[in-house]
């Protein structure tokens, strides 16, 4: 599959491949760095089915040596400054082999002295096969090594679609940045890589390098409008703007439509455990779609959302197997049905949906529980107008302390802890039990 | 409520931010600070928190309106480009409350 990848790569090499206020190579110039980084891998020895983790966002860089790693039939992880608090216990569930660091100018390697020998990892080696480990939060709060068949995610690109210049909003990391990335390079598109992802940074890239293509979340398009950085940058070039992530409020939609009235609006759906669905939108202002695609399946049961994919996941590294026995997944999305058309309602359990990040209580309230002077604390997601939910969380103190206080201790405790997203926004002092009677915590917020 | 006070508690809720963030990276107590946007100090989380950090202060003098709302969204100019104009938005709200 590599080999397909790299052969449309080579069709076209003039044409711009990667681009940001920091980079621009044509396809020539990345496949030059890809055969360096080939070099690199040989002469360092690092063999195939190796588990490689690399870190760093979207450049030359990055994309060459996963397309190397890929080519060396590597089990890859790509790791985003994003989640650079979590490196190391990224870098322990996927039991990596080899740790690259992009920092800087050299590629430095790290040969880690782990023995891989998970039987997912065994299964790809088996098929002769690169892999792909991604990472989402588990609900107890440990995150969950996502197995990938990274040949497979690659074949529904096989069928050629339209070259696109596209802005790549979700990172290396993510199932959405890995599909973008994929997307592209196949199609002899070009990424566009904004400096930073707030929305003037964004429209400005978008205005600099005329891009075509924005896959974002609602959230995003709610910060767009609020900051309205859409006045001050000519984004006429934009044909299209995808959104997934998380459940897209109907009056953003209306709006977003009519600011953008050439720009037409589509809904994507995907998890890290099957993939991204093609999908289709009813109407560009319409949260009705239909899922699918060749190679998806999809059943509703109890108004949740199963899907079976050629190209899902081969399973979890640290959780137990969650397909069922069609090889169906519960993706917890809970969904309205019409027909062949669903609608996204939202998640079934408590995950804290925060401006499309995903926050599960359990991990933070592991942070904050190692804070002096806590009894204990429950956090749980309350409504905003903005940012759709706001991480809330409920404090019961040993000690006595003001509100602000707290807030402040809090903050100064987290900020190398969590991400910032994960951060309770809003908290609360309470002298009630945090817990019900069967010793489970209460994460409902009239509890307060 | 003065204009005064109504400077202190956005001054207040800069300084609470300012505890989450590294050295390098504190924001200025000052009225012509930038506050969201370009330029801006805050990013779209970091905005969040520092509207409700105003909020929970109005609330503590028993003023309680909500500046995260449909309606400063949709006007013409942000209420949260910077400290002046965001201060002028919180005494516009206390007048209609």
């Amino acid at each position: 599959m590599i080999a397909h990848f790299l052969d449309i790569m080579r069709k076209n090499p003039e044409h711009e491949a990667l681009v940001s206020s920091q980079f621009s190579v044509n396809y020539r110039e990345l496949l030059e760095r890809y055969e360096q980084y080939r070099s690199w891998i040989a002469r360092n020895r690092i063999p195939s089915g190796a588990v490689v983790s690399f870190d760093g966002d979207y450049s030359p860089n990055s994309v060459s040596l996963l397309l190397a790693l890929a080519s060396n039939k590597n089990i890859v992880v790509p790791l985003s400054n994003d989640s650079r608090n979590h490196f190391s216990e990224f870098r322990e569930i996927a039991a990596t082999e080899y740790d690259i660091s992009l920092d800087g100018s050299e590629a430095k390697l790290q040969p880690t002295g782990r023995n891989a020998d998970h039987p997912l990892y065994e299964q790809l080696r088996g098929r002769d096969s690169a892999g792909l480990v991604l990472f989402s939060s588990g609900s107890t709060g440990k995150s969950k090594g996502i197995v990938q068949d990274l040949e497979k995610l690659m074949q529904k690109f096989r069928i050629p679609r339209k070259p696109m210049r596209m802005l790549i909003f979700l990172q290396l990391d993510h199932i959405g940045g890995i599909n973008s990335l994929l997307y592209s390079l196949a199609n002899q598109g070009t990424v566009i890589v904004s400096d930073k992802r707030t929305p003037s940074s964004v429209c400005k890239a978008i205005q600099e390098y005329k891009a075509e293509l924005l896959p974002t979340s609602p959230t995003f398009l709610n910060l767009l409008m609020l900051s309205r950085a859409h006045e001050e940058y000519d984004l006429s070039s934009l044909n299209l703007i995808t959104y997934g992530t998380e459940p897209m409020q109907e009056s953003t939609l209306q709006k977003i439509a009519k600011i953008l009235p050439d720009t037409e609006l589509h809904q994507t759906y995907g998890l890290s455990e099957v993939g991204i669905l093609r999908s289709k939108s009813r109407s560009t202002d319409s949260l009705w779609l239909k899922v699918g695609g060749e190679e998806f399946t999809t059943k509703v049961v109890n108004n949740t959302l199963w899907i079976k994919s050629d190209s899902a996941m081969l399973g979890y590294l640290n959780a137990p197997n969650p397909f069922d026995e069609e090889g169906f997944l519960d993706t917890g999305d809970l969904v309205d049905q019409d027909g062949e058309w669903i609608k996204i309602l939202g998640r079934a359990s408590e995950i804290i949906n925060v401006g499309g990040y995903k926050v599960y209580p359990a991990e933070v309230e592991s942070v904050l529980l190692d804070m002096p002077d806590i009894d204990d604390v429950v956090v749980f997601g309350e409504d905003h107008p903005i940012i759709g939910k706001i991480v809330a969380a409920k404090f019961k103190l040993a000690a006595s302390k003001t509100h602000k206080q707290l807030k402040a201790e809090m903050l100064g405790f987290c900020k190398d802890k969590l991400q910032s997203y994960k951060i309770p926004g809003k908290i609360y002092i309470t002298d009630d039990e945090t817990y019900n009677e069967r010793y489970k915590r209460m994460r409902r917020k009239e509890k307060i | 409520m003065t204009n005064d006070d109504i400077q202190k508690i956005i001054f207040d809720a800069l300084a609470m931010a300012n505890n989450g963030r590294e050295a390098d990276s504190q924001i200025p107590l000052s009225t012509e600070t930038q506050l969201y946007g370009t330029g801006g100090h805050l990013d779209s989380m970091g905005l969040v928190s520092f509207l409700v950090d105003i909020e929970e202060s109005l609330q503590d003098s028993g003023i309680y309106i909500s500046l995260s709302d449909e309606r400063a969204m949709s006007q013409q100019n942000s209420p949260f480009r910077d400290v002046q104009s965001l201060s002028g938005f919180i005494v516009q709200l206390i007048g209609e409350n």
